[in-house]
């Protein structure tokens, strides 16, 4: 069941009145320009016991990416490839409003929104990680793990599932007699990544879009679109969140504008991980 | 020790024959009067008291004389309970605190509660007591309610001269209004 | 040799990671990590990286939950499914539920609940990566964030695990040592006033190995103080320069 969030409402409309009246003169409450995202840092490779990991940072939001890589079995349909599995936690110490307990509707749809967007765009070479097609194959658990959420959450993710996955090596695991994969020593390679993809959100505030929104911009916010995009511009996938409408118009300009940002997050990530652009 | 050094919980300060304890300090068990902040340390020679200035608060928890802004949340009887949402600046608390407001801190007693506040408004309110559900008063001219919407339409009432009036459906409603009413420029 | 039959230690007295019985692992800090929280620490020893945040004191819901003389302290200690060797599910594990409660309890002894009546201090701690010592890291953390969130104290907790393996007590042990090893043995103190707030001992050790072990762990406890005790002041000394400079 998904419920309308009953939190206050006046506040936010006082927000909303100072958010707009900047927005008319083509500022923001941080200092930012309409199109401006904030200050990304990136720090791959954060956790040591993982088998890849980002740390990154987007203004004060932090998410943290851990990629662990296990047997399992594979899908039925799906018999000769691995599996990436996506899972969020929107762990209480990033929020006020962030409570105990299992994952919100909004950590589901995060998670599922990352996991399309590589699922989609074949971004990880599954195959290769079919030990033994139809009986044992590995199994790429991708955990986010929000740390503080101030705002675009999804962007963030994004760029650390990107860093991480880009950085994941595959454990050296071998079949002993029994049929089961046992983990031996050192690793066999790096995980294969075939094409970059990257989710940039563009939120809709009175007329006006902003990209990288803060906490405070996405709650005042008529909608946003989250808009997944690979490296020579395909659109691998998209979604429209809030509780207000876009018109046509809005659309195009909203992908427009998260197609400018997502060029962005690819300079930035391909710095922090010294990989060279895609061909 | 200078007011200039930084100590931290549990550093001995002084004894307790030399100083009493004050705020951000205590004497334990033994007669050792210690720092329970992260702080600075002012010692009163001529009242001999100790007491530690905190140096890492980030939120504050509202103290008594601070204006808060909240929102009313139910009316009973002569009482009206508020959820304490954020501070006087509009800037958070430690979390969100809950409030309440006698009749005798909002007008004239006798009357009723609903000719000044309405479940909903948001109000700027003093804090008149220590603890949580703390006290609140809004008898200033620059406290009581700050934004309301209409009890007919449900739209945000606008201030014109000492009423609110609903932009959309004409309706006027009385408030203990705030000097400091924002009349909304947007309307959604 | 251990339960796993594994040479923990050498001839030398030197353990699998190169140190000495009585050595601690590197331990790095550092507090107000976090920007919504109102008090938050970062705390490492060795690869061990626990992250703790403070929310409060608040209002809590449902409000009978709370108690008309005191703050409530709600503590969660959880671990990021990828901090394990193995992954773990983050739903919670009966052991979790152990350890936020044995690091609730120590936390109670130090902090002044009683200026916060009808209120809740929220304590959320995340092991971030886990190789060994993860509770005591934990309460050094959660006391720091504490700190931080400047909700006052008795004193600083500062905590330290000495295990046992192949015979011979080690300090501030690691994983390999924790499911190696004969004892694992948890201690947590506030080191101003001596007190013991934390002491757990799963394994064996003699009456004349405990007691060497609680020797062992308080002179590491008070080590690891003056670490807590620095971290704060370069922080807070830092600051209040930038303030005078503005």
């Amino acid at each position: 069941m998904s419920v309308t969030p009953s939190t206050y409402p006046l506040v936010p409309k006082i927000q909303k009145d100072t958010i707009l009246s900047l927005l008319e003169v083509g500022k923001r409450a941080d200092g930012r320009g309409l199109e401006d995202i904030r200050k990304v840092k990136i720090i791959p490779n954060y956790i040591e016991k993982s088998d890849g990991s980002a740390l990154v940072n987007i203004g004060d939001t932090v998410v943290l990416v851990g990629v662990k890589v296990e047997p399992g079995t594979p899908y039925p349909d799906l018999p000769d490839e691995g599996i990436l599995m996506v899972n969020a936690e929107f762990v209480p110490l990033a929020s006020p409003l962030f409570e105990p307990g299992p994952p919100d509707e909004n950590a589901y749809e995060l998670a599922r929104i990352i996991d399309r967007s590589f699922r989609e765009t074949k971004s990880i070479d599954l195959k290769e990680l079919a030990v033994q097609p139809g009986q044992k194959v590995l199994v790429v658990w991708n955990d986010i793990y929000v740390l503080n959420h101030s705002g675009n959450l999804i962007d963030a993710s994004a760029i650390a599932t990107l860093v991480a996955l880009a950085r994941t090596k595959i454990p050296n695991y071998e079949m002993n007699e029994e049929g089961y994969l046992v983990k031996k020593e050192g690793y066999k390679g790096t995980l294969k990544l075939t094409k970059k993809v990257i989710t940039a959100t563009v939120a809709k505030i009175g007329k006006y879009y902003v990209a990288d929104p803060t906490e405070e911009e996405e709650y005042v916010s008529d909608a946003r679109l989250s808009v997944s995009f690979t490296e020579d511009g395909t659109i691998a996938g998209m979604q429209k969140m809030g509780a207000g409408s876009l018109e046509e118009g809005d659309i195009d300009a909203m992908v427009d504008l998260a197609w400018k940002v997502s060029q962005k997050y690819f300079s930035e990530i391909s710095t922090a991980i010294g990989l060279p652009p895609q061909e | 020790m200078s007011s200039n050094e930084i100590v931290v919980p549990g550093e001995e300060l002084a004894v307790i024959e030399e100083f009493s304890p004050s705020l951000g300090a205590y004497s334990d068990e033994k007669g050792f009067v210690r720092s329970s902040l992260v702080g600075m340390v002012l010692k009163d020679l001529i009242n001999k008291i100790v007491k530690v200035n905190p140096v890492t608060t980030r939120y504050s928890f509202p103290s008594v004389k601070d204006i808060v802004i909240g929102y009313v949340s139910f009316l009973k009887g002569e009482i009206a309970m508020v959820n304490i949402v954020k501070d006087g600046n509009f800037k958070p608390l430690t979390g969100q605190l809950a409030g309440f407001l006698h009749i005798s801190q909002i007008g004239t007693e006798g009357r009723h509660i609903n000719e000044y506040i309405a479940p909903g408004d948001l109000i700027r309110a003093r804090v008149i007591s220590s603890e949580n559900p703390f006290q609140l008063s809004i008898k200033h001219s620059s406290l009581g309610v700050i934004l309301a919407s209409c009890s007919q339409c449900g739209a945000i009432l606008k201030k014109e001269g000492d009423k609110l009036i609903c932009p959309k459906c004409g309706n006027i409603e009385k408030r203990k209004i705030a000097s400091g009413y924002i009349n909304l420029k947007w309307s959604y | 040799m251990g339960k796993t039959g594994l040479k923990l230690i050498d001839e030398n007295g030197i353990r699998i990671d190169g140190r000495k019985p009585d050595q601690l692992r590197p331990i790095s800090m550092d507090v107000g990590v976090l920007k919504n929280a109102q008090g938050s620490a970062l705390v490492s020893y060795g690869k061990t990286t626990v992250l703790a945040a403070v929310y409060g004191p608040r209002e809590a819901l449902p409000r009978h939950m709370t108690l008309p003389d005191r703050a409530i302290l709600r503590v969660r200690y959880h671990m990021a499914p990828f901090s394990t060797t193995e992954r773990k599910s983050p739903a919670p594990t009966r052991r979790e539920v152990e350890l936020s409660k044995v690091i609730r309890e120590s936390l109670e002894a130090s902090v002044f609940t009683e200026l916060y009546p009808r209120t809740t201090i929220d304590i959320f701690i995340e092991v971030l990566q886990a190789d060994g010592g993860t509770r005591t890291t934990s309460l050094t953390a959660a006391s720091m964030a504490l700190a931080d969130a400047g909700i006052p104290m008795k004193d600083l907790i500062a905590g330290v695990a000495v295990g046992k393996v192949n015979g011979k007590l080690v300090l501030d042990i690691n994983e390999a040592e924790d499911s190696g090893g004969e004892a694992d043995m948890p201690v947590a103190m506030m080191p101003n006033l001596g007190k013991i707030v934390l002491l757990q001992l799963n394994g064996t050790l003699t009456r004349d190995e405990f007691k060497e072990a609680m020797k062992m762990s308080i002179k590491a406890i008070k080590e690891i103080y003056l670490i807590q005790k620095q971290t704060l002041r370069d922080k807070y000394a830092k600051m209040t320069e930038e303030e005078k400079e503005e």
